[in-house]
């Protein structure tokens, strides 16, 4: 090798990156070559200076520990158990996937939990004393082991904040939710508990709700424990970081504490969802109410007690909007006002939820039927109600699982043999030539009901088929139902029950003149007949309005198998029962004053 | 007579659960050392030491042979991988703006960096941190090669087991990573 040896070649070399007959021409050829041994040297003595950072670090007791933990939670597999986990795998793959494939709030999603960590299982950690662990450490390589450890007061200045992420801890799973949902607004109070481990000193805790509905104005953080060892200092909104919050917490002591975190989010909705099934005479309806709960609120909620809430709420800002605003400590200014004048209600923000507890309780049957739900059908639940001022509370009994962009229906209660009244009513002004129908009964305990109000909701109703099974008749929508008020259903236009009224004769009398000549005034007689049909096989009530043109009229005549009366000014109603499958014909004869004839004092209608 | 690795695991498996404590304490400092050369903070690094030895625990079961050094530098890396691939993912933002905007190619930076303040101000070691620079710049597989290779002093052979690939494409690695130390590390003349 007559040429000098490149820098990079004597950089394979000295780190034997090269074949050892290359590296024996260049060992020989640096022995000969005074300028390659100085660039040797010089290329040893740059790489030398890696070995400043050659010592490993101590091992803390505590980190073993911690992996020792971590690692207990799974147990020790004593036999290779491969081939027997392939033949599961291969079985159950289809199934899985599928399931998963259905399951969109699975653990796959992020929704908007809280900051990923690559244990999520870790405890939370408190920075400082990281801190101190790194000094030490760091530390080490200038002192001797015998050397004291520096001693550290944990509570000598309060942070402003982490100084980099990397100290920031994630909060751990929940121990406990509780979501409350009303229905009048968008709006939900979840309660969560976890357990936090803490160190003593100053620990942050960062909370996410990115892609989620959270209101990050009403996040709250309470410890349930040690009140008075554990302060929650602040929350901070780092500049810059949207959808983030960091709790500053003091600590005096060191291990696990419960706390509560409590919150509002969107997204989270229930209602009430009503099916009535008629007897075979519809004279009575078996009744079943049931509560559907959807969740998109971008985060599942697991092993979750559900309450449902009744009852109008005032807001001046809509939780959907808090939670869409661009940032967190943004202070629910109104930009576009939205005041709901609904006085004397609560401001959600003051609720106390642990008042409810002096309320009567009430307990009701609460069968789970949701077919989304894996519940085992043979377990009755239960709902407890509550009167809460003038809201009402409905708590499901045990747990529920509410995954995000799924919903979930219960029976809420069954009622059977409710009374109930079926009534067609025909008026032409209001819907034209159809005769419609209308069910109703009343929300007390003749009707074997009036124990709660009831929340609006649609229902839908069916009747009993000649054939057997059940025939669809019609589905309508009920405003809420105070006790001992009447439910009236509209239920569409009736095709098996017609009225038909015909005009059959008009004369006019009593025409008064002028002194010109001039006709002044006169009296219009019409004689109508009503073609009434019911095709069904069950006794019908008909109600039949019609309209006068005149306020002044008189009703002249009309059949006995009919009941007049006089309805409103304009109007007049009669009604009357249709045998089975029975037409008949009635008839009434109207008299309407005109012109200076309806200003004599003597017409009575 | 000292106890091989051979004989902590087969001892583990059987239920023996001092053996992990011994695994842990004879290859934890070795691990730790390589997994806070290569994360991008102490925090990371202990995770992911954490990460490891739990990995290691669920799959002793199947360690076969005398190379466990290898596979658990194997599973190391795996898991220091896998946090580099999801903090890119995240795209971590810092509190510190300064740290943020810097123009400090690799991860570790920041993790030199977050830890010069206060620590490093009692060290007042520029050497160590220039050197910690350098190391941090180097692209992740040309760090974790270098790290195991030259300071955790495993083989060329090792460093492809641990790492999962040819002992040609370490020593490109390694080479790569000499390269670029020889420019980014100070000139010793100058200290």
């Amino acid at each position: 090798m007559k040429s000098h040896i490149t820098e990079e070649q004597l950089i394979q070399w000295l780190f034997d990156l090269i074949d050892p007959v290359e590296a024996k021409a260049i060992a020989d050829h640096v022995m000969q070559c005074e300028a390659c041994s100085l660039l040797k040297t010089r290329i040893q003595q740059t790489f030398s200076q890696l070995d400043v950072l050659q010592d490993d670090p101590i091992l803390s007791e505590a980190l073993i520990q911690e992996t020792q933990a971590s690692c207990q939670s799974t147990p020790v597999k004593l036999v290779n158990w491969w081939w027997l986990s392939l033949a599961a795998c291969l079985i159950f793959a289809g199934l899985g996937s599928v399931v998963m494939m259905n399951r969109p709030g699975s653990s796959f999603k992020q929704g908007g939990e809280m900051v990923q960590s690559l244990k999520p299982e870790k405890p939370i950690l408190a920075p400082h004393l990281e801190k101190t662990e790194m000094l030490a450490t760091d530390m080490s390589r200038a002192s001797k082991p015998s050397d004291p450890q520096p001693t550290f007061d944990p509570f000598a200045k309060t942070p402003f904040a982490p100084a980099s992420a990397i100290e920031l801890v994630t909060l751990p799973r929940r121990e406990h939710v509780q979501v409350i949902i009303y229905n009048e607004e968008d709006l939900t109070l979840v309660r969560e508990q976890r357990k936090l481990t803490l160190k003593r000193g100053w620990n942050w805790l960062q909370f996410m709700w990115a892609n989620t509905k959270i209101d990050p104005t009403s996040l709250d953080l309470q410890p349930k424990l040690n009140q008075d060892k554990v302060t929650v200092e602040q929350l901070v909104y780092p500049a810059g970081l949207k959808d983030i919050g960091r709790w500053l917490i003091r600590s005096e002591v060191d291990g696990q504490v419960p706390f509560e975190l409590t919150y509002f989010t969107s997204g989270l909705t229930w209602r009430s969802v009503y099916m009535g099934t008629l007897s075979q005479d519809e004279t009575s309806m078996d009744l079943k109410s049931y509560v559907r709960v959807d969740n998109h609120s971008g985060e599942g909620f697991t092993d979750t007690q559900v309450r449902l809430i009744l009852g109008d709420v005032q807001m001046l800002k809509p939780v959907s909007e808090l939670a869409d605003q661009a940032w967190a400590h943004d202070r629910p200014v109104q930009k576009r006002p939205v005041v709901r004048k609904k006085n004397g209600k609560p401001d959600p923000s003051t609720v106390k939820f642990h008042g409810w507890d002096r309320n009567t309780v009430v307990t009701y049957s609460w069968n789970d039927v949701s077919s989304l739900n894996r519940r085992e059908r043979s377990e009755p639940k239960e709902v407890i109600k509550k009167r809460l001022s003038e809201y009402v509370l409905y708590t499901i009994e045990g747990k529920e699982d509410l995954d995000d962009q799924w919903g979930k229906r219960l029976l809420s209660f069954e009622v059977n043999d409710v009374p109930v009244e079926s009534l067609y009513k025909y008026d032409e002004s209001r819907w034209g030539e159809h005769a419609i129908r209308f069910v109703s009964f009343a929300n007390d305990t003749e009707h074997k009901l009036g124990d709660m109000p009831m929340p609006q909701g649609n229902i839908k109703l069916f009747g009993q088929a000649n054939t057997g099974g059940l025939t669809f008749v019609g589905d309508s929508e009920f405003k809420y139902i105070p006790v001992n008020d009447d439910v009236i259903l509209n239920m569409g236009a009736a095709r098996y029950v017609k009225v038909e009224p015909l005009l059959m004769a008009v004369k006019t009398t009593d025409h008064t003149f002028d002194p010109n000549g001039n006709l002044i005034g006169w009296n219009k007689t019409n004689q109508w007949h009503i073609k009434a049909t019911n095709t069904r096989p069950v006794p019908v009530k008909v109600e039949i309005t019609r309209a006068l043109s005149t306020n002044k009229w008189t009703m002249d005549q009309y059949s006995d198998t009919m009941v007049y009366e006089k309805y409103d000014l304009r109007n007049a109603k009669f009604t009357l029962t249709l045998a089975p499958k029975e037409q008949r014909q009635e008839t009434y004869t109207v008299t309407t004053y005109h012109g200076i004839n309806n200003q004599k004092s003597a017409i009575k209608n | 007579m000292q106890l091989t690795d051979r004989d902590l695991i087969d001892s583990y498996v059987r239920g023996d659960r001092t053996a992990f404590d011994g695994l842990i304490r004879l290859h934890g400092p070795s691990v730790l050392g390589y997994l806070r050369r290569v994360c991008r903070s102490v925090e990371d690094a202990d995770d992911c030491f954490q990460e490891t030895f739990r990995r290691v625990h669920e799959k002793a079961h199947t360690i076969k042979g005398n190379t466990f050094k290898p596979w658990l530098f194997r599973v190391a890396t795996n898991v220091a991988m896998d946090g580099f691939r999801r903090q890119k993912r995240e795209r971590a933002v810092f509190l510190d703006s300064k740290l943020a905007n810097s123009d400090m190619p690799s991860p570790l930076d920041t993790a030199v960096d977050a830890s010069i303040s206060p620590e490093n101000e009692l060290i007042q070691d520029e050497q160590v941190r220039q050197v910690r620079h350098a190391v941090a710049s180097l692209p992740d597989r040309q760090r974790t090669t270098l790290v195991l290779a030259y300071y955790q002093k495993l083989s060329y052979t090792q460093v492809a087991e641990a790492l999962g690939c040819s002992v040609g494409t370490v020593k490109t690695q390694m080479f790569r990573a000499l390269k670029a130390l020889a420019v980014k590390l100070p000139n010793p003349s100058d200290s």
